[in-house]
Parts: structure tokens; C-alpha cells; sequence
């Protein structure tokens, strides 16, 4: 039917795929320059492809019945376990995925071009590339899955690539450790994830997202009036699930592997921990909210971890002095905004436009987040440094840099007309409608947003004069031009009407704009910027005096409430001697000591009869002549008997 | 046959012989000495069956054939081991049985 | 004493003119004048003259306890034409097969016992 539009899209996957193949294996073997453009080019073709499919899907051909339908161009069936219940790989256009991969794919590309200007010159160029191809293609395969199986599948993929970049600088033994620190805790929650999964398949029968999500409910109609120890059913289930999406969307308390994933190169970060991968969490609450919708119970258990994630992250954020540390907490907070725009959202039409907000900030925010990061890449390659205590009044040597930067952080503290304003005041209206403390949560948030972001930018463009060994120029070109494209994405995508094309249910919908909602989130930034720029405009000693004068909260915020050291503690005092240490003693001594000993009393019990092979003629004759008499005395006395 | 000597008796002797013989095998220590042991066994198992064949079956040759090809066996089977022994004696100096043990544990 | 005076004849031939020449042959090649044998050890021949005894006793008992049939006496001698026709002959109870084996086998004997006492001519 309209299926035969959109097979295009299984390109997307075999083109990323195989260039990962092609430069991951014979990457050493290539010129630098050829293997980046194989990848890159790849990369644009499937951009290419994700902006037609976009254009056919949204404006021309998508609706059915007045609803965006979910559509599979391909499928497969991979492994089949009984009647009903098989794991297909396929593609599933909906307007969520193909919103992501807009957003993937626009994204990956700028990272792509970006990467040839920053990464110029490093050992590992080709591996490098090889692993953004893996990237891409596991995270387009994740948003274009047709069932859960196929997710966790990718999902799975996109945690190793992960691991892959992040530990990119492999001789730098905190990339290590901060990539080991990543996928442990992401495995950890993906147990949770697994769990869900396997409890709603058990339950439901199925894996396919196009079943699950029908919307006459009946297929979770089987767990409804079943509970365990006091909570329904589907609640676990669901909250099961949001523990594999809050460890991959850096949800408190499994936010701790986030702010040191900074160690990889500025171009992963930027694609894999601002825009895209932690992103997932939210993509896979929203692709199963229609069943989210019958369990309130986990999606009040979103919102409250969402709220509290945003509040606890700008906090930290705060009093951070190393940029990327800076912009990570800030990606935490915000993906805290979409998970809690999730968990106040109700389901059809209006009453879904926390679900159509959420979306429409993932969007925002890829763009805007990605460019601060790129716009940080590009200072820490003039400076050499990550610090903010080096960097200083940098807008008159990276004028380009300058002027993007300041764009992306108009635009996440929400001032109109960039994007951001227009996507937070959604959430913001979608909290209001559920509960006010959510609203004045999150609208102190926003503040809070403004406030640190202002002064990063401050402290990096403005500020003090310092005193730079080599003179900082602006970057090349190659670098430059994905900053321009998504500034200018970052001003014009807020005027996109979100509402008309991603909605909760399918059927688009005419949001209105809030008077008394906007007004009190740009008075909140405004007083947050004006604040940090009469703290860091000038160069002075007003941040020091503040954090002097309340040593407490300073020294909370500075070491992030000592979240990690408490892990730490967690980990060697109660799982290592508690757990592990008597374990291993089992095993050394009791399970290899039976062993042991039964090898011990082997070799004893030889040592005693080996005297039998003497190697004496004689004592061999006796042996025999005593055998042969007692066998025929055995034989009298038997025979006598 | 002779009058008054009945199987018993002879095989009284033979067994005596086969015996003595073990007993000389299992105690002597000199290679050669134990060799002239085995030769007494052999030669009480010949008896053994030139008494067997002359008191209970006299018109058959059986016995007698089987101790003539003994006879010669044993001759032969002396020779390999004088053979052996003189090779033991150039690798040894010595021909003491209780020095031939090299193929022990 | 039975009669059987051509295997008394062969005994004595081969034993008393072969085998003791060959053994004292042997003792004067391999004797040490200075050597001295070390006594037995005690314990060692009280263990095989005990084995020894036992196995007379066992012997002694099984063959006393047996009937042997001894059969009437027969006048049938044979002289050495007979045997030795006995041993060339092939038809029942005859004993070519035996004699050609032994044949093979003391040419077998005879050249283990050249290979085995030669000198070994590579390391020396």
C-alpha cells in the first residue's frame, strides 16, 4: 500500500552497517582522509534518505483515517519461539521514528563533518570513524525497531558503542575506567529493562510494538487485575522498563556514568551523550506510552524521577568548572524535563500534550545541546584545556564561535524566538495542567538553566583576560560549518507546529500558546542571566565571595553530592567484603580444595603403591608363583566345597 | 615301568625338582645361577611328562616327543639368555639381579 | 630305568655337552676374581622357602588325592628308527610339523644370540 514509499529506508541500516564494516576493517590500510569520507558519506546518503522519508511521511502520504499510522516497509522473521510469539527485524515508520531520525541522522552528519576538523592528526582517525558508523547504525536501528526484542537488541549495540567511544583514548586511564563505569551501569539497568521485557512478552504474548500498541488495548488486557506484593501487574512492568531507559537517559540515581563519559573525544559527546543515546530512555518510554496510558502509577514514578533529576543536575551544574562537566549535567537536567513531560502526560489528543512536548524538546534539544557541545569542541581545541579557569574572553578570537554558541544558549534558556522557549513552555503548560509543584519545579529549573549556562558562556567569551601561550584561532572550516547549521536549526525548529505531526495517539492536534505560562519562564531566564552576568560579565571576585559565604551547599554542589563516593562505599564495603569476599573464599577453598584434596589423596595413595613395580626380576617371579598358587588352593577349596 | 614304583612316587621327585627350582629362582642373585634354576624346572616338567606317558598311556609317543622338543627348547632359550646376560654384564660390571631394575616406576 | 634310551641320550647330550659348556662359558666371562656376591637377605628366602614349601604341600596334596589309571604294561619298545620315523611322519600322530618348527626356532635362537652378545660398534 503506501508501504513501497518508505523501503528506501532499509538502505539507512545496510549502508551504515557495511561502512562500519569497510572502515573498521580495512581502516589502518586506508588513508586517513578516505576513510572519514567513506563514513561520512555514508552517513549523508542515509541523511538524505531520512529528510525524503520525513517530507513523504509528514506531508504527503503518512495519514490514514486523519492519523500518522504506523507503517512496516520491512520485515523479517528472525527466530520464531511458538505461534504467536516470534522476534522479527524490520523497519517501522510512525512519526516518532522518523522524527529520530531526523534528529540522528542531521545530527550524526554535523559530528561526522566536525570530526574531520577536530580529530585531524589523532592516532585511531579510522577507528574512530568505524565507530561513529556502528553508532549510527545502532541507533537509527533502535528508533526503527518494529518490536521490543529488536530494541533491546540495538539498545544492547548502542551501549557497546558507547563503551567503544568513550574509551576511545584507550592509554588515558580514566577514559577507561569512565567507559567500564558506563556500560556497567547501563547493563545494570538494562537487566531491569530485560526483565520487562520478558514479563511483558510473558503477558502479552507478543513482541511487536504494532500489537502492543493497538489501540482497543487488548493485548494488555491479560494484566490487568493482576498484581505482586501490592503493586499491579503492569506497573512493574513498566517501571521495569523505565529502569532500562533511566540508566541509558542518565535518570538519578543511575545518572553517574554521564558526567564521566566526557573523557571521550568532544565530538562523541556531543552525538552519543547530548543528542542521541541519551535520548533512548525517553524514545522508549514514548514509544510504549499507549500502554504507559494504562498504568498511572509508573508514569507518576517517571515524572517524580524526571522532576527530581532536572532540579538535582542544574544544582550541580552550577558550580561545575570543566565545560564538558558543565554540559553534561545540563543534558541530564533537560532529558529530566522530557522524562517528567512524559510522566504528567495524559493520552489523546490535548490531554497528550506532555507526550507532544517531550518530543518537540528531544527535537530542540538535540539540536541546541549538539551545538554547545560542538561549540565547546571548538574551544577546548584553541585553548588545549577544558577548564573555564583557562579560558577567557575568547569572542574576539573565535568571532563564528562566538556568535553560535550564544545562540545555543539563548535557546536553551528558553528565550524567544529560538527553540528552546518553545518546547519548555509546552512542558511547563503540560506540568501546570498535572500538578503546580511539577510547574514551579521545573520553572525554578529553567532559572537555575539560564543561570549556569550564562555562565559558562560569560566566564568562556567574556570575562577575565587571559594570558594565552599560543593564540587562539578559530577553527577550520570543517568544524565551522556543522556550528552554523544547527545554529540556524536551533532558531528556526521552534516554529515548527509539533502538535500537528507528533502526538500521543497519532491524530494531530492545535496546541495553544500559553500567555501566562510563557511570560513567567522568560522572566525566569532573564533574571538568571542578568544574575550571572553581573557575577562573571566583568572579570571580579563576586563568585567567590557567594560560594564562601555558603561553604555547604557550595561544596555539595562542587562534588555532586557525593553521589559516586557513595557507590563507591556501597560497592567495596557491602558488595565486595559483604557478597564477593566470602564467595571467593567458598570457591578457592572449598570448591578447588575438594578438588585439590582428591588430586592430594590420588598422588598419596600411588606414592605408597608404586614399590610394586621394582623393576626386581624376583620380586616380579614371587608375585606370579604366589598368584598361581593361591588361585589353584582357591580352586581345591572351592572344588571342595 | 619298574615293579613297586608307582606314579606318586616319581612325581613326588618331580615336584620336589620343580620346587627347589622356584626356590632358586627367587633367592639366588646371580643371573646365571638363576638361569641353571629355570633349567631344573624344566627338566622336572620333563620327567613330569615322560612319567605320564610311559605309566598311563605306554603305547603312545606323546610324552616322550613333547619332552624331546622340550629338551631342545631349553637349549635354545639358554643360549638368548647367556646372550643377554653377557650384554647385561657390559653395561653393568656386574651381574647381580637386583641391579637389572631400570624398567621400574 | 623306562627304557627311553634315546631321550636319555639327547638329555645328556645337550644338557651335559651344550648347556652346562654354555653356562660355564658364561660364569668365566662374566666372574670378578675380587668380586664377592653379598648373602641373601634373610628375609627374602624365608618368604620363597616359604612359597616353595606351600607349593610342594599344595602340589603334593592335589596329585595324592587324584586316581591316576595306570594301564597294564606293554612290551612295545621303540627303537630310534621308529622315532625317527615318528618324527618325519605326517599322517596321525605325526610330528614333522613340531620338528620343522623347532628347526625355524633354533635358527631364530641363534641369531638373537649373535645380535644380542655382538659388540655394539657405534658406541663403545
Amino acid at each position: 500500500m503506501h508501504t513501497e514509499l518508505y523501503s528506501n529506508t532499509v538502505w539507512i541500516l545496510i549502508v551504515l552497517f557495511f561502512a562500519f564494516i569497510i572502515v573498521g576493517l580495512f581502516g589502518n590500510r586506508l588513508k586517513p582522509t578516505l576513510a572519514g569520507a567513506i563514513s561520512t558519506i555514508a552517513i549523508l546518503f542515509t541523511t538524505v534518505i531520512s529528510y525524503t522519508t520525513a517530507y513523504l511521511y509528514f506531508f504527503q502520504q503518512g495519514m490514514i483515517d486523519g492519523k500518522f499510522a504506523m507503517l512496516i516497509p520491512f520485515e523479517h522473521e528472525w527466530l520464531r519461539f511458538s505461534d504467536t510469539l516470534a522476534i522479527h527485524m524490520g523497519i517501522m515508520i510512525d512519526p516518532i521514528s522518523v522524527m529520530m531520525m531526523v534528529v540522528v541522522t542531521t545530527v550524526s552528519s554535523m559530528v561526522h563533518i566536525y570530526s574531520f576538523g577536530y580529530m585531524k592528526g589523532e592516532k585511531g582517525f579510522e577507528r574512530y570513524f568505524a565507530f561513529l558508523s556502528l553508532f549510527s547504525f545502532s541507533m537509527l536501528g533502535l528508533v526503527l525497531s518494529t518490536n521490543l526484542f529488536q530494541m533491546y537488541i540495538f539498545w544492547e549495540l548502542v551501549g557497546a558503542s558507547s563503551y567503544l567511544l568513550i574509551g576511545f583514548y584507550y592509554q588515558k586511564p580514566s577514559a577507561v575506567a569512565a567507559s567500564k563505569k558506563a556500560f556497567i551501569v547501563t547493563r545494570f539497568a538494562d537487566l531491569g529493562f530485560l526483565i520487562g521485557i520478558l514479563l511483558l512478552s510473558y503477558f502479552t504474548g507478543t513482541f511487536d510494538f504494532a500489537t502492543l500498541l493497538d489501540s482497543s488495548g487488548s493485548a494488555v488486557s491479560s494484566m490487568t487485575g493482576l498484581s505482586f506484593m501490592g503493586i499491579s501487574t503492569i506497573t512493574w512492568v513498566m517501571v521495569l522498563i523505565f529502569m532500562g531507559g533511566a540508566g541509558k537517559s542518565a535518570m538519578f540515581p543511575l545518572h553517574i556514568w554521564l558526567p564521566d563519559a566526557m573523557e571521550g573525544p568532544t565530538p562523541v559527546s556531543a552525538l552519543i551523550h547530548a543528542a542521541t543515546m541519551v535520548v533512548a530512555g525517553v524514545y522508549l518510554v514514548a514509544r510504549l506510552f499507549g500502554i504507559y496510558a494504562g498504568a498511572p502509577d509508573a508514569l507518576a514514578v517517571i515524572a517524580f524521577i524526571g522532576a527530581f533529576t532536572s532540579l538535582f543536575a542544574a544544582i550541580i551544574a552550577v558550580t561545575q568548572t570543566d565545560i564538558k562537566r558543565v554540559l553534561a549535567f545540563s543534558t541530564i537536567s533537560q532529558i529530566g524535563y522530557m522524562m517528567l513531560a512524559l510522566g504528567v502526560s495524559g493520552y489523546g489528543g490535548e490531554d497528550g500534550l506532555g507526550f507532544t512536548a517531550s518530543m518537540f524538546h528531544l527535537f530542540t534539544h538535540a539540536m541546541f545541546k549538539a551545538l554547545l557541545f560542538l561549540g565547546a569542541g571548538s574551544v577546548i581545541h584553541a585553548v588545549h584545556s577544558n577548564y573555564m579557569n583557562d579560558m577567557g574572553s575568547l569572542r574576539k578570537y573565535m568571532p563564528i564561535t562566538h556568535i553560535t554558541f550564544l545562540i545555543a544558549a539563548l535557546a536553551i534558556s528558553g528565550i524567544p524566538p529560538f527553540a528552546g522557549f518553545f518546547s519548555k513552555d509546552e512542558i511547563l503548560a503540560a506540568a501546570w495542567a498535572n500538578n503546580p509543584l511539577y510547574f514551579w519545579t521545573e520553572w525554578f529549573v529553567a532559572g537555575l538553566t539560564a543561570f549556569y549556562m550564562f555562565r559558562l558562556y560569560f566566564s568562556v567569551f567574556w570575562g577575565e583576560k587571559r594570558d594565552y601561550q599560543h593564540k587562539p584561532h578559530e577553527s577550520p572550516v570543517s568544524m565551522l560549518f556543522p556550528l552554523v547549521y544547527l545554529a540556524v536549526a536551533s532558531a528556526v525548529v521552534g516554529f515548527i507546529p509539533f502538535s500537528e505531526f507528533v502526538t500521543s495517539d497519532g491524530m494531530p492536534f492545535h496546541a495553544h500558546f500559553h500567555w501566562n505560562i510563557a511570560i513567567p519562564s522568560i522572566a525566569i531566564a532573564v533574571v538568571g542571566i542578568a544574575i550571572a552576568a553581573w557575577m562573571y560579565l566583568k572579570p571580579g571576585n563576586v563568585a567567590n565571595k557567594l560560594a564562601t559565604s555558603m561553604p555547604a551547599v557550595y561544596k555539595l554542589s562542587l562534588n555532586k553530592f557525593y553521589i559516586d563516593e557513595i557507590y563507591l562505599w556501597i560497592t567495596h564495603n557491602i558488595i565486595f567484603k559483604g557478597i564477593a569476599a566470602p564467595i571467593a573464599w567458598f570457591d578457592k577453598h572449598i570448591v578447588d580444595g575438594s578438588m585439590d584434596g582428591i588430586a592430594w589423596v590420588t598422588q598419596r595413595f600411588s606414592e605408597k603403591i608404586k614399590g610394586t613395580q621394582s623393576g626386581q626380576l624376583q620380586q616380579y617371579g614371587y608375585a606370579m608363583v604366589l598368584g598361581a598358587v593361591a588361585f589353584v588352593l582357591l580352586l581345591l577349596y572351592w572344588g571342595a566345597r | 615301568m619298574i615293579e613297586g614304583i608307582g606314579v606318586f612316587d616319581v612325581l613326588v621327585v618331580s615336584t620336589a625338582m620343580f620346587f627347589i627350582g622356584i626356590y632358586g629362582f627367587l633367592v639366588r642373585k646371580n643371573l646365571i645361577t638363576i638361569l641353571m634354576s629355570v633349567e631344573l624346572v624344566l627338566n622336572a616338567v620333563n620327567i613330569n611328562f615322560v612319567v605320564f606317558n610311559k605309566y598311563l598311556y605306554p603305547d603312545m609317543l606323546q610324552g616322550y616327543m613333547f619332552s624331546l622338543f622340550a629338551i631342545g627348547i631349553a637349549a635354545a632359550e639358554a643360549a638368548v639368555a647367556i646372550a643377554i646376560i653377557l650384554n647385561v654384564f657390559r653395561r653393568m660390571k656386574g651381574i647381580d639381579v637386583e641391579h637389572v631394575d631400570s624398567m621400574k616406576y | 630305568m623306562f627304557n627311553y634310551n634315546f631321550l636319555a641320550a639327547v638329555q645328556l647330550t645337550v644338557y651335559s655337552g651344550g648347556i652346562v659348556v654354555l653356562i660355564v662359558f658364561a660364569i668365566l666371562l662374566t666372574a670378578h676374581m675380587e668380586h664377592k656376591l653379598e648373602a641373601v637377605s634373610k628375609l627374602k628366602s624365608l618368604f620363597a622357602g616359604l612359597l616353595a614349601l606351600v607349593g610342594t604341600g599344595v602340589t603334593l596334596y592335589a596329585i595324592h588325592s587324584f586316581p591316576f589309571k595306570t594301564a597294564l604294561s606293554s612290551t612295545a619298545t621303540y627303537d630310534v628308527e621308529a622315532i625317527g620315523l615318528k618324527l618325519l611322519s605326517y599322517g596321525d600322530y605325526g610330528y614333522v610339523l613340531p620338528f620343522e618348527v623347532i628347526s625355524v626356532l633354533l635358527l631364530a635362537a641363534m641369531i638373537a644370540a649373535i645380535i644380542i652378545a655382538k659388540k655394539s660398534v657405534s658406541n663403545d
